[in-house]
């Protein structure tokens, strides 16, 4: 089912009260939104009892301090199934989330998943900038504001929930549209203005940006690629990594509690630094973070959604988020896996299929 | 005279397959090259990015991964696993311009004592046609 809802509200009141319907059908029991931190210029997600805090949420808020998927996977471990919490994310929120269920990480079982459309994001500082006694919205940006890993997002809608709040080819309010037979149980209740009949204006718009990232994907990946080339590339790029590993800690899909990075592989004693140092004659310290970041592509590489979170976490501004792009898109088309397509999907690193690559390991000799 | 290029190759040999052809190889007095410092690891699955990208990254001119034929594995599907992980290595090398020929899997049973001392003779002639590798010598890595 699809259909308008609210056409006479702005999206964020439209959806404020597209939640305020469901906690007062009782459809919900708790919400996950973002909404604005202390009455502070921040938005972080928050857990919502009742619709009474509803005007604290902003849910089209143009910032994503963190991936609202790890904190999903909090709330939902050990979940009592009879309290159903909706939960509200943007496509690669969605898409991240998608990746822990196939790491059972998260279990949706209690979960009534709500995705709205993105336009991109802003880093929180930008954001905090621009803000005054109101809240700045995705218009009020300029597009070099935009984060360029958001720029270049194929997924303006998010492939994977039960109900999608849409913005592109709305005009006024949003449009509903129920991706699950949960979804479509829940909008049964829901009063919608109208149905949608002809969503051709909506796909449309969406093909419209989905083309407009995709070309500015091409050229700028094409230019980061010729920048990185070879050892010496992906050394100054990588040059004032200081391997504080916060990349890692607010990437989604990094889920390990123990890092193998952070393990004791890497603890060395005193003579080996000597030994290497002797044959090498300069050793760069800290060692390994080449091998670090070289080392969660491969392991996370099948499993990136191309958030940025990497990158937005990084204290030397490394376009860490702007690389993982490069190469995860570019091993997921080859390899044909895709990440958060589908929670049916098995997880890339520990599946196979018995007739992929098959010329490899085979050279005659 | 200069000292003619000496590659240094690392092997991750699956303790059930090509561990033994290597030693089957030796048992057998088959002449191979010298150059590959061979690690025995308990499958082929075992082998994790990261212990191929260290070894390139500390001087490794390149590293031979001999695991199991596909359905020969010990543990059932090891090999296969190895060869998706190496798939991925591969994708993410052409990308970042790092040599993904340095890498090499082969399938080595137990009884292909010669098909392993050939691997390793093709695998040091082909290095030493592509000279030391770049990731080795970059001082700050």
């Amino acid at each position: 089912m699809v259909g308008i809802y609210a056409k006479d509200l702005n999206p964020r009141e439209a959806t404020r009260e597209f939640f305020a319907e469901l906690f007062g059908a009782n459809l919900i029991s708790s919400a996950l939104l973002p909404a604005r931190k202390a009455g502070l210029n921040q938005i972080f997600p928050a857990l919502l009892s009742s619709k009474d805090s509803l005007d604290e949420t902003f849910p089209f808020a143009p910032v994503m301090p963190l991936s609202t998927a790890v904190q999903l996977s909090k709330i939902t471990r050990f979940a009592d199934p009879e309290h159903t919490v909706a939960v509200l994310l943007r496509p690669c929120e969605s898409r991240a989330a998608v990746e822990l269920v196939k790491l059972r990480q998260i279990s949706l079982d209690n979960v009534l998943l709500i995705t709205r459309d993105c336009p991109g994001t802003v880093e929180p500082e930008t954001f905090e900038e621009k803000a005054s006694d109101t809240l700045p919205g995705f218009s009020d940006f300029t597009e070099d504001q935009i984060r360029p890993v958001c720029r270049m997002c194929e997924h303006p809608t998010a492939p994977v929930a039960d109900i999608n709040i849409g913005t592109f080819g709305a005009d006024g309010g949003i449009i509903l549209e129920a991706k699950t037979d949960k979804g479509e149980e829940i909008l049964k209740h829901i009063a919608l203005d109208a149905e949608l009949s002809d969503t051709s204006s909506r796909e449309a718009s969406l093909k419209q940006e989905t083309e407009k990232r995709t070309a500015f994907m091409e050229k700028n990946l094409a230019e980061l690629k010729k920048e990185v080339a070879g050892i010496e590339g992906l050394v100054k790029f990588f040059a004032k990594c200081v391997d504080c590993h916060n990349c890692r800690t607010m990437c989604p899909v990094c889920y390990c509690n123990e890092c193998f990075f952070d393990s004791a592989t890497f603890h060395f004693e005193g003579p080996r630094y000597e030994e290497w140092t002797q044959r090498r004659g300069i050793l760069a310290m800290p060692r390994d973070e080449i091998l670090f970041h070289l080392g969660r592509m491969n392991h996370i590489g099948l499993s990136c959604v191309a958030c940025g979170m990497c990158e937005q976490a990084c204290p030397h501004d490394i376009r860490v988020g702007q690389l993982f792009t490069l190469i995860s898109t570019t091993a997921q088309k080859e390899l044909d896996i895709h990440a958060g397509m589908s929670i049916e999907d098995p997880l890339p690193l520990a599946t196979f299929r018995e007739d992929e690559f098959t010329e490899m390991g085979e050279e005659k000799v | 005279m200069e000292k003619e290029f000496d590659p240094k190759i690392v092997g991750f040999f699956c303790n059930w397959c090509t561990a033994a052809a290597a030693d089957l190889a030796g048992t057998s007095r088959i002449q191979y090259p010298a150059n590959v410092r061979p690690i025995r690891v308990m499958c082929s699955g075992s082998v994790d990015a990261s212990y191929v990208i260290k070894a390139l990254l500390e001087g490794a001119d390149g590293v031979l991964i001999g695991g199991c034929h596909p359905n020969d594995c010990h543990y059932v599907n090891g090999n296969y696993k190895a060869r998706r992980r190496v798939a991925l290595l591969k994708s993410i090398f052409n990308t970042l311009d790092l040599d993904p020929d340095r890498v090499w899997l082969r399938w080595i049973s137990a009884s292909e004592g010669v098909r392993f001392a050939k691997v390793v003779r093709q695998m040091t002639d082909e290095i030493k046609e592509k000279g030391p590798n770049p990731m080795g010598k970059s001082t700050q890595t």
